[in-house]
């Protein structure tokens, strides 16, 4: 198994590559860490300030149906700036 | 960026005004992302030092008008033209981009007049090293 940092650094690379369908599936190849991030992405989108957040295609989200997306795997590409967020914080809690 | 924030009016605290992949961030959602440290913060942080919104005015205009219009739903605007518009109605040319539109136009215009002079407060707070 990859160590965290390492899968980290490749999801956050497809990320930045635009690659959000292979940085998902990596984030997915290991559970433990794919729950990590969920739990807090979901955390971070329930005390977001402004309760919206508005994209390039004129769409905007709500936190609360952002997060409740993310329950159930419904992944949306505005999630993968929350993704990236989360990342560099998980990198950091965990020392990597 | 906290001083800078501070000292915008608190509508404006609440709109879009930078732009970062793939969503746009509102100053006290880039405050609270470089308060907490994330990369996102960080790269939130250096288009506000450069003065910089992410994308080009047009499209954070029409990102800025649209979450007016949604804050306002069920409220009408008029004009000095003496049309009254509907929010959702409004809303819809924002969407469909009908920029010919003279109340469109002006609105747009107001809007990034406004996020310009927003992100330029910002250069106060860093030349005086505030």
């Amino acid at each position: 198994m990859q160590s965290w940092g390492r899968l980290l650094n490749e999801v956050e690379v497809l990320i930045r590559a635009g690659r959000y369908r292979d940085a998902l599936n990596k984030l997915r190849s290991d559970p433990n860490l794919y729950n990590y991030v969920v739990a807090s992405m979901i955390q971070a989108l329930q005390s977001y300030p402004g309760g919206q957040i508005a994209d390039l295609n004129g769409n905007i989200w709500s936190t609360t149906q952002l997060a409740n997306d993310l329950r159930v795997g419904r992944w949306r590409p505005v999630h993968f700036n929350f993704l990236l967020a989360e990342i560099g914080i998980i990198r950091r809690q965990l020392g990597v | 960026m906290r001083r800078w924030v501070n000292s915008l009016p608190p509508a404006e605290r609440n709109l879009p005004l930078l732009h970062v992949g793939n969503a746009f961030y509102t100053p006290l959602q880039a405050l609270a992302e470089v308060e907490r440290g994330s990369p996102i913060g960080e790269e939130l942080q250096r288009l506000v030092e450069r003065g910089e919104f992410g994308t080009d005015l047009t499209k954070l205009a029409k990102a800025r008008l649209q979450m007016i219009l949604e804050q306002a739903k069920g409220y009408k605007i008029a004009s000095l033209s003496g049309k009254v518009y509907d929010t959702a109605e409004l809303a819809k040319k924002v969407q469909a981009e009908e920029w010919d539109d003279p109340t469109l136009k002006e609105l747009l215009a107001a809007e990034i007049r406004i996020a310009q002079h927003d992100l330029k407060l910002a250069e106060k707070f860093k030349s005086s090293g505030e």
